[in-house]
């Protein structure tokens, strides 16, 4: 299984300055990675789905929104976590980024901890997302080196046939049987049938 | 009051009755004429005196005697609220003909014509019924003038408090619906602030932060926090209920003021706000926020115009000029909005007409006051699709710039 190594970078994406500029400081000294964008069309344009991170983002914005940020990268299957920046009043968009996927938001001004914590959650989140991703195109890529004779066996196999009854089915002798099934078992990376069972069950779900 | 009994002056009867009937007929007509011219000339009166009651009374009073069957003799005076008015030939004793005269039915004063020497009996004493019909319809006639006197000037003061009420309750209207708009931008140098100052304190307590990055970021947060006593300040200056003044102003300093509480609004309805503002003007005698508050109005309006514009329309332009030889300052507000429907016309300034959900339509009503006020006025102009220009004027008077000069 490989991670990709990039440090995760916490998106700051608000039209006001000071608020990029602040938030950014505040970020560096709690030894986070940030990068900052004045709107949502700046992000987008350099936007790369391969980097790990989170986006802080302003509900309020003029131009592109928050929301419709949240609805462009939804459209490009991006899972970046968003938290967002909602003022007194935005409760109602808030709610409805919420329901829209958002990890979470808070109210500017914001206590430090109160936002740092929800951006670890979002990282955390966003790495667990990407393991995940991982795993799946992992065990893919395993299924891919086995030969097609192996691939009907490993299919018996999680069917929950016995050797007899894959011998038969294939017409081959349950001696070869056993050959090709320790092979794929060697090739997919699995101590027991039951972990052969749950990886490939887990990349299909 | 009483008539006397003889008739000296009464014309030898002819012998012929034709004739008599014919005489009788023509003086009858005589003082009919002598009846209508004065209640003309009471009209023109009124007319003239231009809102002055003393004026329509000290006049009356010398109308009344001509208009008797006998001038010669005749003298009146008008009483109206225990001020007296008497004809230049007016004398005690003799017989009177009178009328009370009755404002918002009370009894404030009287009419009376007066015959200073004995004459014919006739209806009512020496006086005809047709004498009585008309000293009662001056009477009332002058009653009304006094009630309308009365009421204008009641009318005035309560518009004038009126105005101040509204142009106060307008100008707070136009900030509510800015209200959520400048929250906003005032919770933004509060978020600065407050993210400034924990990331200070985290650099201090994990000892990385030098005292020359501690110290920079204390110059952002006093930044930041003149930023929002800005916006507030600016905000507070509008709303303040004050008495109108003048005072001399430089047009496009007001204008370049308010474009930054102006252009919050614009940007959070993606619209464009451009200043074209004239190289230089003449100072005007003004109440700036007055001002400010018209033509914060109108790029309100124009913002709001634009609401169903596509991207490359949504643009406001705020212009100032100089019109005419040193003239006048003209101020134009203009949107590429959907434009104004012919037939909605001037009803635009009329106290609550509007157009927008909601809206309390008493914006445009209260700038055009404020620009005729100044002496100036606000006019739009408008097609259909391609927006609409509001404009207004303000004078430059010369005696703006002297006194100004004679301060100093």
């Amino acid at each position: 299984m490989t991670t990709r190594n990039a440090d995760p970078t916490v998106f700051i994406v608000d039209d006001d300055a000071a608020v990029r500029d602040s938030l950014g400081l505040l970020l560096r000294s709690v030894g986070m990675v940030s990068e900052a964008y004045a709107s949502a069309d700046a992000f987008l344009a350099s936007f790369d789905p391969a980097r790990p991170g989170c986006l802080v983002l302003d509900v309020r914005m003029p131009g592109t929104s928050g929301l419709e940020l949240q609805a462009r990268l939804h459209e490009r299957g991006a899972a970046l976590p968003i938290v967002f920046l909602t003022a007194h009043g935005d409760i109602e968009m808030a709610v409805r980024a919420v329901k829209a996927g958002a990890a979470d938001f808070v109210q500017k001004p914001f206590r430090d901890q109160d936002l740092l914590d929800k951006l670890q959650a979002a990282l955390a989140q966003d790495a667990e997302l990407r393991r995940q991703r991982a795993d799946v195109e992992e065990i893919g890529s395993r299924i891919a080196s086995l030969t097609p004779r192996e691939r009907q066996l490993l299919e018996l196999v999680v069917a929950g046939r016995a050797n007899k009854e894959i011998a038969q089915d294939l017409g081959i002798s349950q001696r070869t049987v056993e050959i090709h099934r320790a092979h794929v078992m060697r090739k997919m990376g699995a101590d027991s049938v039951t972990d052969l069972v749950r990886l490939v069950m887990g990349s299909r779900s | 009051m009483t008539g006397p009994s003889s008739d000296p002056e009464r014309p030898v009867a002819p012998r012929d009755p034709a004739e008599a009937a014919l005489r009788r007929l023509a003086h009858q007509l005589e003082e009919r004429v002598k009846a209508l011219d004065c209640l003309f000339g009471l009209s023109d009166i009124v007319e003239r005196a231009r809102g002055s009651i003393d004026a329509v009374l000290s006049e009356t009073v010398e109308l009344l005697p001509p208009s008797w069957e006998y001038p010669e003799v005749a003298c009146a005076r008008v009483v109206l609220d225990g001020r007296e008015f008497r004809s230049s030939n007016f004398r005690d004793g003799g017989w009177t003909q009178q009328a009370d005269i009755v404002v918002h039915g009370r009894t404030a004063g009287l009419v009376e014509v007066r015959y200073v020497e004995q004459r014919p009996r006739r209806d009512e004493g020496p006086f005809r019924a047709e004498e009585r019909r008309l000293i009662n319809a001056i009477a009332s006639r002058l009653g009304r003038v006094a009630e309308g006197l009365l009421a204008e000037r009641l009318l005035r003061d309560k518009e004038r408090e009126l105005r101040e009420r509204m142009t106060h309750l307008s100008r707070v209207g136009t900030m509510g619906e800015m209200a959520s708009n400048i929250a906003h931008e005032v919770n933004q140098p509060l978020t600065a602030i407050s993210a400034y100052a924990q990331a200070a304190r985290r650099l201090i307590d994990a000892g990385v932060g030098d005292q020359a990055e501690i110290a920079a970021i204390l110059t952002r947060i006093s930044q930041e926090a003149l930023r929002a006593g800005d916006i507030i300040n600016r905000l507070q200056d509008l709303v303040r209920r004050r008495q109108s003044k003048r005072e001399p102003c430089d047009v496009n300093a007001l204008i370049r003021d308010i474009e930054h509480l102006a252009s919050v609004d614009c940007r959070l309805h993606d619209v464009r706000l451009r200043l074209r503002l004239a190289p230089s003007l003449p100072v005007v005698l003004a109440d700036g926020v007055q001002l400010q508050q018209v033509a914060l109005n109108l790029i309100r309006n124009a913002v709001d115009a634009m609401e169903a514009a596509g991207p490359e329309d949504r643009e406001v332009v705020v212009q100032t000029a100089l019109q005419g030889a040193a003239g006048e300052i003209e101020v134009s507000v203009s949107d590429r909005g959907c434009g104004i429907a012919e037939r909605v016309g001037d009803q635009l300034f009329e106290p609550f007409f509007t157009t927008k959900p909601g809206g309390l339509g008493m914006g445009l009503s209260i700038s055009r006051s404020i620009v005729q006020a100044h002496g100036g006025s606000l006019w739009h102009s408008s097609h259909p699709d391609r927006g609409t220009t509001f404009a207004f004027t303000i004078p430059v008077r010369d005696d703006g710039d002297d006194s100004d000069d004679t301060e100093r």
